[in-house]
């Protein structure tokens, strides 16, 4: 039965305007990057030479193991140090491979580029969030999709499920779209390998499968914001209040927090203090003493709080339209 | 006597301070065209709203064939098919798109119960156009259709008249008796049309106030027991009246000339015949049909009966 509503609430999502006009923008945003980088991209004869970029990634290693030494008696961060450590590895793989962390625009760093557009996909996914439940009741088309043998909860499943799949639904036209563009403008001639390093140990990875899972991991702010869109609209049956604050979130929240952080400790359990989860594998994290599970059981904590709030107020509600 | 699919009892319903609906009981069965008439305000979209599981029933109990639509929903929804106030169909999908979304809702519904009950309602030409160019009376077609588009025991319909022309009005009835009758579903209808519902309801109740005020057949004149107001043409005005106020027993009116009596059908039989039986010449006998509109405004105003 769920399947049935998805598949009802995914042929309503398509038969209206905005959704094709947000599939517009999109294909106009990854021109647009086609565009700019196509008249900015690095020639092969840019590139520095061999001793050059050896000697540049040896001057880090340098100051990647002062920085290692620092941290001895002194400030001491795990992230921090395996970041340093990883890093370290890296670098010394590359010169012993002869594997140049420098290359010609290609395909890959095309695709690297466009991980910007997630934001943008970001903003879509909260408007569809916000308007698949406030536009039923806005139209009054809600009294008629309840008065049927469909319980509420599978109702508002079906409406949320909806939501996060258009969002990787957008993800994959960009990806998909970036990876077309930037073969056809810019070829393969790149690396096609990604490096990572755990734990001081260097592992060659697959650079589009690497890329997909940056693609997915920019969506943890997204996934939380899509989440809370969706309660607010539920709640406040209001699209445009949903749209508003979510929005105001997604550009300002991280900037709020790190000045509420300036005052309390009590900011890293803000939402926005645990959505970059990347943190903890570069800088470190934005008020000492939070980790990476500390962070996750935010996450997990916060999307279940809204959507319980959205279940709840959604099936106890009179509907009187 | 057969078993009815709607039942209300003792419903009563509360807002805040505010008593809406108190202690409504009635029946609908199968078949019946059920009109539900009452002044703007009365209470009928809150008693549908109740009945359908919008809103929450304060105290009493309302059953769908038998399942509580508070305890047991899901049981008691399966039979049910609404339009609640307006029709409210999605403007941007098709005739055709709205029907297939809301028979995906209910199980075994097929392409073809689709396209049967496009044709049914008169819509299969303009199927594919969008329902936001679609006039109020297609509009009210295609909802009647959604709603019977799962074959449900009873239809409820809150003002499924409402803002049609006389020749709409006449096709909704045609079409809802025809499928009361045809299919044995129960329909309950409100409405403000008194004229219409007369012509379309098999009983009717009236409510006020939230307060039932009565339940009765449409066409209880034919009752042989019902009294009701007749005048008569004779030719011997104060003779007749004196003979039937001192042979008859019954108390005579003098209106524009002509008698006025309150009798039964069988009462106005026997005066007619001993009249005429004491030569005095009978011109014509008029019932006075007491319409629906009368009766309505006569049980909603205040003590008067
Ligand atoms: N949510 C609410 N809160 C408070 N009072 C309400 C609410 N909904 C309805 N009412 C009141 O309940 C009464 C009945 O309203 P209802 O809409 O059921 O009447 P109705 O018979 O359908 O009227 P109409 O013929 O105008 O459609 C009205 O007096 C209305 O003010
Ligand atoms: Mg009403």
């Amino acid at each position: 039965m769920l399947l049935k509503l998805i598949q009802n609430e995914w042929m309503k999502l398509f038969n209206r305007i905005s959704t094709y006009i947000m599939l517009g923008i999109l294909v106009l945003g990854v021109s647009v990057t086609a565009i700019v980088i196509f008249f900015n991209q690095t020639e092969s004869s840019e590139l520095p030479s061999e001793e050059e970029w050896k000697s540049e990634l040896q001057q880090s290693n340098v100051n990647l193991e002062a920085n290692l030494d620092d941290m001895v008696g002194g400030f001491d961060n795990y992230y921090l140090r395996s970041f340093y450590e990883n890093e370290l590895a890296i670098n010394n793989y590359r010169i012993e491979h002869n594997l140049s962390p420098h290359e010609e625009t290609n395909v890959w760093s095309y695709i690297d580029i466009n991980t910007a557009l997630v934001s943008l996909i970001g903003v879509f996914v909260i408007i569809v969030g916000a308007s698949i439940v406030a536009h039923e009741f806005n139209k009054g088309t809600i009294k008629l999709l309840l008065v049927r043998s469909v319980s509420r909860t599978q109702i508002l499943a079906s409406k949320f499920i909806t939501t996060i799949l258009f969002g990787l639904f957008l993800l994959a036209i960009l990806f998909s779209l970036s990876f077309i563009v930037g073969s056809i403008l810019f070829g393969f001639d790149g690396s096609s390998i990604h490096l990572s390093a755990i734990d001081g140990e260097v592992k060659e990875r697959s650079r589009i499968l690497f890329l997909g899972l940056s693609y997915l991991s920019s969506s943890v702010t997204l996934l939380m914001l899509t989440a809370f869109s969706f309660m607010i609209s539920t709640i406040f049956r209001s699209e445009t209040i949903a749209i508003a604050l979510s929005v105001m979130f997604l550009f300002i929240g991280t900037n709020a927090t790190s000045i509420l952080a300036l005052f309390t400790d009590w900011a890293k359990y803000s939402l926005f203090a645990n959505t970059d989860l990347q943190v903890y594998f570069a800088d470190g994290p934005m008020i000492e003493g939070m980790t990476l599970g500390f962070s996750i059981a935010v996450l997990v904590i916060y999307f279940v709080i809204f959507l319980y709030l959205a279940f709840i107020f959604f099936k106890k509600r009179d509907v009187s339209i | 006597m057969e078993e009815p699919i709607l039942t209300l009892e003792n419903v009563n319903k509360k807002i805040g301070k505010h008593h809406i609906i108190k202690d409504l009981s009635f029946d609908v069965y199968p078949g019946e065209v059920f009109g539900f008439l009452g002044p703007n305000g009365a209470g009928k979209t809150t008693t549908i709203r109740m009945i359908v599981g919008l809103t929450n029933v304060t105290s009493g109990e309302i059953k769908i064939n038998g399942s509580s639509i508070s305890k047991d929903y899901k049981k008691a929804i399966e039979n049910v098919g609404a339009i609640v106030e307006n029709p409210e169909l999605y403007p941007y999908l098709s005739a055709r798109k709205n029907l297939i979304h809301f028979g995906r809702m209910s199980k075994n519904v097929t392409e073809e119960d689709i396209q049967q009950r496009l044709e049914l309602v008169g819509l299969d030409h303009v199927k594919d156009k969008k329902v936001k160019r679609f006039s109020l009376g297609m509009k009210q077609r295609l909802g009647i259709a959604q709603a019977m588009i799962h074959n449900p025991k009873i239809l409820i319909l809150d003002e499924p008249t409402n803002g049609l022309d006389p020749a709409g009005i006449r096709q909704m009835r045609d079409y809802l008796r025809g499928v009361a009758k045809k299919e044995n579903i129960a329909i309950l209808v409100s409405s403000h049309v008194l004229s219409e519902m007369e012509l379309m309801c098999d009983r009717f109740a009236i409510i006020k106030e939230g307060k039932l005020v009565q339940v009765e057949d449409v066409s209880n004149e034919s009752n042989e027991e019902v009294v009701s107001s007749y005048r008569m043409e004779v030719n011997e005005v104060e003779k007749a009246k004196v003979f039937i106020e001192e042979q008859l027993d019954t108390t005579v009116e003098i209106q524009d000339g002509m008698l006025k009596v309150q009798v039964s059908k069988e009462g106005i039989g026997k005066m007619v015949s001993s009249l005429t039986r004491n030569d005095i010449i009978i011109y014509q006998v008029i019932r006075e049909k007491q319409t629906l509109e009368d009766r309505f405004l006569q049980a909603t105003s205040q003590e008067v009966s």
